[in-house]
């Protein structure tokens, strides 16, 4: 159940319906329509989610209920591998055995055939979260399992977060359940918002970018230039989208989700990126990864070694394919490069600018089927293979429709003004010319067949 | 300004655009091929008339040469949409043609997608959703997206209302280039044949209306001619990479004969030559189009 489709606006209003009418069983209608939105994609998975839920609660009640340090390490380790044991064996398993059989060029045909649970990364990381919160005492263990429950399946951010803590969720949990009409009419303008990017913008966008990336060998250099740029909004609009929805859906029952992006287009450096871009998982892997492993209080070669230990991972988070390790390998480098390369002053709009560029180069892996791919994609661009005359019909190639690319650069245009004018105040005209435009852009330039959110497969 | 204030006005204002919108887009629609459509087909008389339907390639029939004939065809019309039409014709209108012409192509009884077809707000006057339900692979989508394109006519008009304004109205301008049109020789390499594609192209819906508007045909006496029409040695191997069209067409006259319909087969898929299409499966205008409907009704025995 997509929150881009009809099926879900029909569940969600039910959903609300008996949220309004529940009382003081509100956690309760949202645990059973959390469990009802993840079986609707796949009943069989919520095993998963409930066996995550029941080890994590009672590790977390261990930890709570025992003063001795070993035992409580061992409840903390209990809960950590059976979260990386479920999340490697359905998520990176074949990936390993792939990976182990190519270099020892052997072939065993040892797979497991399962499809990978919706979400998983994204739940398993949030209660591994709260395990270590914990074990460190920065939380309390949660006493109800109900909240408990709610906590690792809330449907808003269930299948692609915001990764949430629970120490900012499960209080709200317990006290903010209400209906308030500012609440209703704010979270309602997000949803607007979410759905247009993801529905107008990213679904469209995706009309050019898909046939370009997926048959590489019928295009030049700047096709794949272009491509690459589209990727960067698609994806961009894409995951904001789906986090401004979830944020907007939660605000309803009036439980703040945090933040999860910040204009990351606009960031002067990729150290700036990573405070704007999916802040949720920046925060996971600094709070639970970088820092753990010393962080920048450490020798600047191991300083060195932790920045790379954390962005190969992240880039592995996003799914089990080279590419992403190299994705997640690329932004680590130019993290180290930001470090030691002399600082050149710049204006501002040079730093958004080449900060741009250098996100936009790390999207070709990210987007690319595979790694041979990628490197068509990149040698091509920086070949003189360019061919800048083939662009148009080359664009023709794709199927995408004249109408449909002249919109994607106005939608593109569009998107950067708004970002550019958010701090800018607004009357109550231009935000009713706002909210119009954007409720009949769904209706009127939503793609029909609009696909799933590209952080759903992670 | 109080906030119910602001959502009234709010309220208010999305009305009244819905409203023009929607005058607006049926204003744009009224020159397309399925209002046309609707036009003719309220001007069809009680009897003694031919009918041509199907999708955009029965558009080439040229009705100033074919006495007593009415084009109801439309582009990418369905196997499905032809029999609801046609059964509107004779239950509503209580109107009977002598002849049915139908384009008869490879893919007129592929799997389709129900829940999501173009132009439902316009489909819906015609087609039967307790009929067409049981096809549709997710009924709660099929049954949504009937009732918002209803509600919202102008949600997949984007394209019509572009072209209204902004497309060339000179249709020649549209023709593609005869370079683009891709040669017969690099098709077939990419053929691989399979009896499970040939078994594809019979989807349970195609097969179904199908039979059903033999069925309409051979309880009306009507004449049913199928046809097979030009269309570029590209365009037609394309539509069949996995699978023999002829054996295609075998299956279809099984069914043909079994149904004890009056019908008779018009193939004329290959006959002409690429410099004769503005794209790969539609003919130019003018002469070609002439010269190609009095041969069908040279096959047919009708005079022009």
């Amino acid at each position: 159940m997509l929150f881009n489709s009809i099926e879900f606006l029909v569940f969600f209003l039910a959903v609300f319906v008996l949220f309004a009418i529940g009382g003081k069983w509100r956690w309760l209608i949202l645990l059973g329509a959390s469990y009802f939105f993840y079986m609707a994609w796949k009943w069989e998975y919520i095993i998963l989610i409930l066996a995550s839920t029941i080890i994590d609660f009672l590790c977390g009640r261990g930890m709570a209920n025992s003063p001795d340090d070993t035992v409580r390490k061992r409840y903390l380790y209990l809960s950590i591998i059976s979260n990386l044991g479920i999340l490697i064996t359905f998520k990176y398993f074949n990936f390993f055995i792939d990976s182990i059989e190519s270099v020892l060029e052997i072939k065993n045909n040892i797979y497991l055939n399962v499809i990978l649970p919706v979400g998983i990364s994204f739940y398993t990381f949030q209660t591994m979260s709260y395990s270590v919160d914990v074990y460190h005492r920065r939380i309390p263990a949660e006493k109800h399992l109900g909240y408990f429950a709610l906590y690792v399946a809330y449907f808003p951010q269930l299948v692609a977060g915001p990764i949430e803590r629970a120490g900012h969720i499960l209080h709200q949990f317990k006290n903010s359940f209400q209906l308030k009409a500012e609440n209703v009419f704010f979270g309602a303008q997000l949803i607007l918002w979410g759905l247009f990017k993801k529905v107008v913008i990213a679904d469209r966008l995706a009309l050019f970018v898909d046939p370009i990336f997926n048959n590489t060998e019928h295009y030049h250099g700047a096709s794949f230039a272009l491509a690459s740029f589209f990727f960067g909004i698609q994806i961009y609009c894409d995951f904001s989208g789906y986090t401004d929805m979830a944020i907007g859906l939660s605000k309803m029952f009036n439980i703040d989700l945090i933040k999860n992006f910040d204009r990351p287009y606009f960031s002067k450096s990729i150290s700036e990126f990573w405070k704007r871009w999916h802040i949720s998982l920046s925060r996971w892997f600094r709070d639970y990864l970088y820092i753990p492993l010393g962080g920048n209080r450490v020798l600047k070669m191991r300083w060195v070694l932790n920045i790379m230990i954390t962005f190969v991972l992240s880039g592995l988070w996003h799914g089990a394919n080279w590419t992403f390790i190299i994705w997640g390998a690329l932004h680590g480098f130019y993290l180290l490069a930001e470090r030691f390369l002399p600082q050149v002053k710049l204006p501002s709009f040079f730093k958004i600018l080449l900060t741009f560029l250098l996100v936009q180069f790390a999207w070709i892996f990210f987007r690319a089927n595979n790694l041979d791919e990628a490197w068509i994609i990149i040698s091509t661009i920086f070949s003189p293979d360019f061919k800048l005359n083939l662009l148009y019909s080359e664009i023709v190639k794709t199927g995408i429709s004249e109408l449909n690319f002249v919109l994607s650069a106005l939608l593109i245009a569009s998107l950067y003004l708004k970002e550019a004018l958010y701090k800018v105040p607004k009357p109550f005209v231009l935000k009713l010319i706002y909210l119009i435009l954007v409720l009949f852009g769904i209706i009127l330039f939503g793609i029909d067949n609009s696909k799933a959110f590209i952080y759903f497969q992670f | 300004m109080s906030r119910k204030l602001k959502i009234s006005i709010l309220l208010l204002a999305v009305l009244v655009i819905h409203v023009l919108l929607s005058w607006g887009y049926k204003r744009v629609m009224h020159e397309s091929q399925l209002m046309k459509c609707d036009r003719e087909m309220l001007s069809l008389p009680a009897k003694n008339y031919n009918l041509i339907a199907g999708n955009s390639h029965a558009l080439s029939v040229q009705t100033e040469y074919w006495e007593n004939s009415h084009v109801i065809a439309s582009y990418g019309e369905e196997i499905h949409q032809s029999y609801f039409k046609l059964k509107h014709i004779l239950e509503v209108q209580s109107s009977r043609p002598d002849t049915l012409l139908l384009s008869f192509d490879l893919g007129m009884m592929h799997q389709l997608a129900l829940k999501n077809q173009a132009h439902q707000w316009y489909w819906n006057k015609y087609e039967s959703s307790r009929e067409l339900a049981p096809f549709a692979s997710k009924k709660f989508e099929f049954y949504s997206h009937r009732i918002v394109s209803g509600i919202f006519p102008y949600m997949d008009g984007e394209v019509e209302v572009y072209d209204y304004f902004f497309a060339k109205k000179d249709s020649t301008q549209l023709m593609r280039k005869s370079t683009e049109i891709k040669k017969l020789d690099e098709i077939p390499p990419l053929r691989q044949l399979s009896d499970t594609c040939l078994k594809a192209q019979f989807s349970p819906c195609g097969i179904h209306f199908f039979e059903a508007l033999l069925q309409l045909c051979k309880e009306n006496s009507i004449v049913l001619a199928l046809v097979r029409f030009p269309v570029t040695p590209h365009y037609y191997w394309s539509q069949s990479t996995c699978f023999e069209p002829e054996a295609y067409y075998t299956s279809c006259d099984s069914m043909l004969q079994k149904s004890g319909v009056n019908f008779k087969i018009l193939d004329f898929h290959d006959r002409y030559e690429e410099e004769f299409f503005r794209d790969p499966h539609h003919l130019k205008g003018g002469e070609i189009r002439k010269e190609f409907t009095i041969e069908i009704l040279k096959e047919l025995h009708f005079s022009h």
